[in-house]
């Protein structure tokens, strides 16, 4: 279902990673939804 | 001449074994009456629930006891759906499992979609205790796990919301095994609110699996309003994000958006993801915004 970050013991997808480094920083970024093996 | 054709018995004990077996004794003997067989097996093949199956969904398994029989070991059409802050509703559907078939069909009081009462329907057992012990509601900004309990008496599926999650990675299977006797199966996560409250937060969950926050805040349009964005600074680097309140760990892919003005760009990848061609790169027009979903 899902692989576990050895160093968080998180789910991958509930930890992400981003990088901004524009001279406009406000960025919106937003969980719109997520998918699960049901 | 009349000619009567007996069958063996069939149950979930001996199931699709002796079908079979009944299905090719019986073509042999009328090849020409094939169709007609297998009318006659599909009746045969009568589980405790009084619920028909058919022989092709069985697996030739030799011990039916003992082996899992993942062609039963499936949901069809069956969502559990937000309805309100305190309830859930269910259209029709199936659950299939061996030996237990249950339909989930319009609710038998009111004919309509069945309402489950998130709260009445919470487990406390051993095995799933909420965070505030002797708690009777739901507990704040929690994750919430919802289960169809295959042992009620009634013809369709009981719903039980815990907050413990699924442990099989494909989805199917047996959960929460101590106190279901191997007849939970996952159903999928919804959140509840702050402290004060404890609400279901709205979604819309789609047959696949899809799962869609209903929350205006977590969508685009309130990005003028920075203290509400995820991320309203340079980071300087590749910085590590939490979206657990937002996703829970039983999801396999997150649906993300971002907004951003004049040629600006914002990088995501899965954490740890360093390799070539990895991530999302996202850059806004010249003098608009714009918006993506990865």
């Amino acid at each position: 279902m899902h692989a576990i970050d050895p160093a968080t013991a998180q789910p991958y997808p509930t930890v992400i990673e981003m990088n901004n480094e524009d001279e406009h920083p406000a960025i919106a970024l937003r969980v719109v939804g997520f998918r699960e093996s049901v | 001449m009349t000619m009567s054709i007996y069958r063996r018995r069939t149950t979930p004990a001996s199931t699709a074994l002796q079908a079979q077996q009944d299905k090719e004794d019986l073509e042999r003997i009328f090849p020409l009456l094939s169709n007609y067989i297998q009318e006659v097996l599909v009746e045969s093949l009568i589980n405790p629930n009084g619920w028909t199956i058919p022989p092709n969904w069985l697996p030739p398994a030799t011990d039916p006891a003992s082996t899992p029989l993942p062609g039963l070991d499936k949901r069809t059409d069956l969502v559990i759906q937000y309805r309100d802050e305190s309830s859930l509703f269910v259209n029709p559907g199936h659950v299939l499992h061996r030996g237990a078939f249950r339909r989930q069909t319009l609710d038998e009081d009111t004919n309509i979609l069945r309402v489950v009462n998130a709260a009445a329907s919470l487990l406390v057992a051993a095995a799933c205790q909420p965070a505030t012990p002797g708690n009777s509601g739901l507990d704040p900004d929690t994750w919430y796990y919802c289960y169809y309990d295959l042992t009620v008496a009634t013809t369709y599926p009981g719903i039980v919301v815990c907050p413990t999650p699924p442990t099989r990675e494909e989805g199917y299977g047996p959960e929460l095994e101590a106190e279901g006797d191997g007849l939970m199966r996952y159903a999928g996560a919804f959140r509840t609110g702050p402290a004060g409250d404890a609400e279901i937060l709205p979604y819309h969950r789609n047959e696949d699996g899809q799962f869609l926050w209903r929350e205006r805040r977590l969508g685009p349009y309130l990005w003028q309003n920075p203290e509400d964005n995820l991320v309203s600074v340079a980071t300087g680097g590749w910085v590590e994000v939490d979206l657990s309140e937002f996703v829970p760990p039983t999801a396999t892919a997150v649906f993300l958006t971002a907004v951003a003005w004049d040629n600006n760009s914002l990088q995501i990848r899965a954490k740890g993801d360093t390799g070539a061609n990895s991530g999302f790169d996202w850059r806004a027009r010249d003098g608009g915004d714009s918006w993506g979903i990865g």
